[in-house]
């Protein structure tokens, strides 16, 4: 007799799978409309093939189209309709300060500055200084906040100016405003610490929500009693058994990421599972009516789900759980793949938007993976190490048949990771650009970890109220586990060729990417599958902007970096980059300088120096370099590529600039000058630019001191020497790409300016 | 009477609601082979496919009127003969065989739920039985299982069959009976160790209705002794008529 789940899913009735086609193809239909009615119709011609494809029963086909209809209506009413996005766009055109008072409906989260961040409810805006409240619908805002300590369920108020939250500035960056739109909110408002916000009143939030962030703090102190803190390790068990949150350290979750185990975390609902099976034996144990059990864990379960912060795998988890065991009190079963479907769907009519939610794809393709590819690999991988199935089982002797044992066990155990590994390749391939290979292995490992780190993660919560000393061995048990843990996915991820990044198909002339770093400087050149860098940030421009970048891009490996000073600013990214990707060549200035940071790189890092000053030499095929030496600590790179020249010049004071002045004009002509504008004395640049002689000037504008930011007069002096200007506070990244017919220089943003370097062009008016 | 119709007309919409709702999240599939069946099908065509089907036998034909041992000829078999039973008759509704056997037994040593209702809606076909046809019952009685086995496997077998028969044919379920002794399991034994095992291992819990008539419910039986202990007690306290009917006969 087979089990249910080893029926091929075409034979099997999977009313839900035919709903939630219906209602995602309604959500992508009306997603679509406004922006790409194309996209639209395309998605109603697909499902409408589906349909007639499948079309298992003409009368099913009224309750489709009613899902589709309905779907479409709810997701343009949250999407297209919501009050926060018509306010957002009235503010657009009503611009000025308000006077808000809300609830914060979320729990604050504090950035690395202190800043603390949250969604706020709003109850009433006001003009400033005006009485009239203009809007008191359910509007959600993000909150950058200053002023008093605000926690969940606080009333607010504050006095600021209502604006749209910032586009990413950087290709490859995270799309933070889309993000938030998914979640309703299409307006920040950044509190001037000189006017802080004030908390009216306490305790106004769902006591529910306030319940599981206290449960979530109980139990986050409770798996960190006796460990040190805070740690990778403790952030890992945290991470486990509670999900993944805005406390874990940066960079902590690449390894994870690189080795496709990431789905331990926030995707696996594993630990709902976990809870599910203990609560039911608990309440069996104190001899619950079976009825009485399914109504009791039903509740509990998703209390839990509500600690672990209503992750979108724990709450898959959860509704399929809650599936079965409503099924245990019917005497119903049915079809695993017709549960995940209907999660989903319940999922979907709870919020439409969660169906652009990372999250959310992740989990359910790797479940519906599992469900549908796992029986069958398993079935494959047993036969090629299996009893003769016409001898007596009596007839083995007992090592071959512990032997076979083994090896049924090793083949569960590996057909799940490989359809999870199977189910993830999409997902991780659009969200993270990349294929890992050392995921099959490293899953085989990690998953009974992780379970392990699990089950002792709960023995030391449940233990944890009445005894902290037991708790706090469970914990060190834990942690030795967790150790384990992480050395696998570390091990793993150090394998070469173990992960590769995916990006779109390099072009046929080089690019180069000006990242804009607010003040620090970084550029990528991709030329061809050759990818040489100059500057590499500082650490957390590495980690926030240049390293999405590069994966984004389908880099793999560095071939030079180019580093034209030695401060952090310049070289503090990498360690980071090293981290991830292969440096064939890092080259560094003579002069480590003073700063400590750039000295312990110096130290540390294998590198090598550059050449005599005014030498040219070829840091990649096609790409010619040329460096002055300026101070010691500061180099002058001149590169030529594709007949682009780009001079990079990383110090502007007047003795830095002095030694350029020497230089022969041809040494000199450059098409394009990457140039810290602030500080820099008017008169010294413009005469060095009149014999530079350049197209465009891209400064970076930002950081520290009073000299970060270049005046606005700059645009103009330039514009009269036929210089564009593009200022990186308004231009985002700079890409200059050196196709030989049309070689341009674009903004990022949309807002910056754009300019075409044809030769023709390139013959009209130079400096005056 | 009127305010029955009334209520009758809120709960029906609600009930077709919710069979509805039923079927969506817990779609009809057959308990064999897993391939879906049809929404509509009523009956045994609910939980199995036609094929399926088509491979449950009835029980043999020739059998002993009492318990059903296969056999030929009219008289009893060598396990009734000359003993007394207290029950009128035992009724298998199947063979004990192939998928019936399967069922069964992930029923029982599998704990698999789900199987409750397959095996109940099979234990119906005891009911059409020649034997039992015409005569009426006051309670159906599921034979008890010692509340320590029980909470092993999470729930008594005979209990869920007897429930799901009271529901469909209005009997009443009745639990008139306890077991105070976890008895041996029964397989392995000769009868006589049966009978011996099984003295004295039920006794009443309730008072029951004067002359009544009583089904007793259980999945198998192999030798009927369980039953027929279960039998003797209810006779005893003044039960009037006893039959009981099983999914197989092991
Ligand atoms: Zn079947
Ligand atoms: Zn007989």
């Amino acid at each position: 007799m087979k089990a249910a789940d080893a029926v091929s899913p075409f034979r099997q009735r999977l009313p839900f799978a035919g709903l939630l086609l219906a209602a995602i193809a309604g959500i992508l239909f009306s997603d679509g409309l406004s922006v790409s009615p194309i996209h639209s119709w395309i998605t109603l011609g697909c499902f409408v093939l589906i349909l007639g494809c499948c079309g298992s029963a003409g009368r099913s086909i009224p309750a489709l189209g009613i899902t589709f209809a309905a779907f479409a209506l709810i997701h343009a009413w949250d999407w297209n309709a919501s009050p926060s996005r018509r306010i957002a766009e009235w503010w657009d055109r009503h611009p000025g300060e308000y006077e808000v008072r809300g609830v914060v409906a979320q729990e604050p989260h504090s950035s690395p500055s202190g800043t603390l961040s949250f969604a706020l409810r709003i109850e009433s805006i006001a003009p400033a200084g005006e009485e009239k409240t203009i809007a008191a619908s359910p509007i959600r805002v993000m909150v950058h906040w200053s002023g008093d300590a605000v926690e969940y369920g606080d009333q607010v108020s504050f006095r600021a100016v209502p604006s749209r939250p910032e586009p990413p500035r950087n290709p490859g960056s995270m799309d933070y405003p889309a993000w938030l739109a998914r979640h309703g909110i299409f307006t920040q408002f950044r509190l001037d610490p000189s006017v802080p916000g004030h908390m009216i009143s306490q305790g106004l939030g769902n006591p529910l929500v306030r319940f599981s962030i206290m449960a979530r703090h109980w139990a986050e102190q409770i798996l960190g009693i006796d460990l040190e803190k805070p740690s990778a390790v403790l952030g890992a068990i945290q991470g486990i058994c509670l999900g993944v949150t805005e406390n874990a350290p940066e960079g902590f979750t690449e390894e994870f990421r690189f080795t496709g185990t990431m789905h331990l975390f926030a995707v696996s609902g594993l630990h709902v599972g976990m809870v599910a099976v203990i609560l039911w034996f608990f309440f069996q144990l104190i001899r619950l009516p079976r009825v009485w059990s399914v109504a009791a864990s039903i509740p509990s379960l998703f209390l839990y789900v509500s600690v672990t912060g209503f992750k979108d795998g724990s709450l898959r988890a959860a509704t399929m759980a809650s599936l079965f065991l409503l099924g245990l009190a019917f005497f119903r079963r049915s079809p695993p793949v017709n549960t995940l479907a209907a999660a989903a769907f319940l999922q979907l009519a709870a919020d439409t938007n969660s169906l652009f939610s990372a999250g959310w794809q992740f989990s359910y393709s790797v479940v519906l993976a599992i469900l549908l590819l796992a029986s069958p690999i398993r079935h494959r991988i047993v036969t090629w190490h299996c009893a003769d199935p016409f001898l007596p089982p009596r007839l083995l002797t007992h090592p071959e048949r512990i032997r076979f044992a083994i090896w049924a066990e090793f083949a569960a155990l590996a057909s799940v990771s490989f359809a999870a590994w199977i189910g993830s390749l999409l997902p991780t391939l659009v969200y993270f650009h990349l294929i890992s290979f050392s995921a099959l292995g490293a899953n085989l490992a990690a998953v009974p970890l992780a379970f392990g780190v699990l089950s002792l993660g709960m023995l030391s919560l449940l233990t944890g109220g009445i005894s902290a000393w037991v708790a706090g061995a469970f914990n060190n048990a834990n942690w030795l586990v967790t150790k384990l843990l992480l050395l696998t996915v570390q091990g793993s991820a150090l394998l070469p060729g173990g992960h590769w990044f995916i990006g779109p198909p390099p072009k046929p002339y080089p690019v180069i990417t000006f990242l804009d770093l607010r003040g620090a400087s970084c550029a990528v050149i991709r030329n061809g599958f050759c990818t040489t860098m100059i500057d590499a940030g500082r650490k957390r421009d590495a980690e926030r902007s240049i390293l999405p970048m590069l994966e984004s891009a389908g880099v793999n490996r560095i071939g030079s970096l180019l580093v034209t000073r030695s401060d952090a600013s310049h070289l503090g990214g990498i360690p980071s980059l090293r981290r991830d990707f292969r440096i064939r060549d890092l080259v560094l200035p003579s002069d480590p300088g003073k700063s400590p940071s750039a000295r312990a790189i110096f130290s540390s890092q294998v590198h090598s120096t550059y050449p005599k000053s005014g030498t040219q030499w070829e840091v990649s095929p096609e790409i010619l370099a040329r460096s002055f030496l300026a101070e010691g600590d500061a180099v002058t790179l001149r590169l030529c590529m594709a007949g682009v020249t780009v001079l990079w010049v990383t110090r502007t004071d007047d003795a830095a600039l002095a030694h350029l002045e020497v230089l022969a004009p041809e040494d000199l002509r450059a098409d394009l000058v990457v140039m810290p504008l602030g500080g820099a004395r008017m008169e010294t640049v413009c005469a060095l630019l009149r014999r530079i002689a350049p197209r465009a000037l891209i400064t970076p504008v930002g950081g520290f001191g009073r000299n970060s930011i270049p005046s606005q007069e700059w645009t103009g002096v330039l514009g009269d020497l036929g210089v564009t200007l593009f200022r990186q506070d308004q231009t985002g990244a700079v890409i200059l790409s050196g196709d030989p017919k049309n070689p341009t220089i674009r903004s990022w943003l949309p807002a910056g300016p754009e300019l075409k370097l044809n030769p023709e062009n390139r013959e009209k008016p130079g400096p005056r | 009477m009127p305010e029955q119709s009334e209520g009758e007309r809120i709960l029906s919409p609600m009930r077709r609601l919710g069979g509805i709702l039923l079927d969506l999240f817990y779609p009809p599939h057959c308990s064999l082979c897993g391939c879906r069946i049809e929404a509509e099908a009523e009956g045994e065509g609910a939980v199995f496919c036609e094929p399926c089907l088509a491979d449950i036998l009835p029980p043999p034909e020739h059998r002993c009127p009492l318990c059903s041992h296969p056999m030929a000829g009219l008289m009893l078999c060598p396990n009734c003969d000359g003993r007394h039973w207290h029950l009128e008759t035992i009724v298998p509704s199947c063979r004990y065989e192939g998928g019936v056997r399967g069922m069964i037994q992930r029923f029982k040593y599998g704990r698999d739920i789900a199987m409750a209702r397959p095996l109940g809606t099979l234990l119906l076909r005891a009911l059409r039985d020649s034997r039992l046809e015409g005569k009426t019952f006051d309670a159906v009685v599921p034979v008890p299982l010692h509340p320590k086995r029980e909470r092993e496997r999470g729930f008594n077998q005979a209990d869920l069959l007897a429930r799901l028969l009271s529901r469909s044919t209005g009997i009443p379920k009745q639990d008139l009976l306890k077991r105070t002794r976890p008895t041996a399991q029964q397989a392995g034994f000769d009868r006589s160790h049966r009978m011996e095992n099984l003295r004295g291992a039920f006794v009443l819990r309730q008072q029951l209705p004067p002359d009544a008539s009583i089904l007793l419910i259980d999945d198998v039986s192999t030798t009927g002794a369980t039953l027929d202990a279960c039998a003797a007690v209810l006779k005893e306290e003044g039960a009037a008529e006893i039959a009981a009917v099983v999914v197989a006969r092991g």
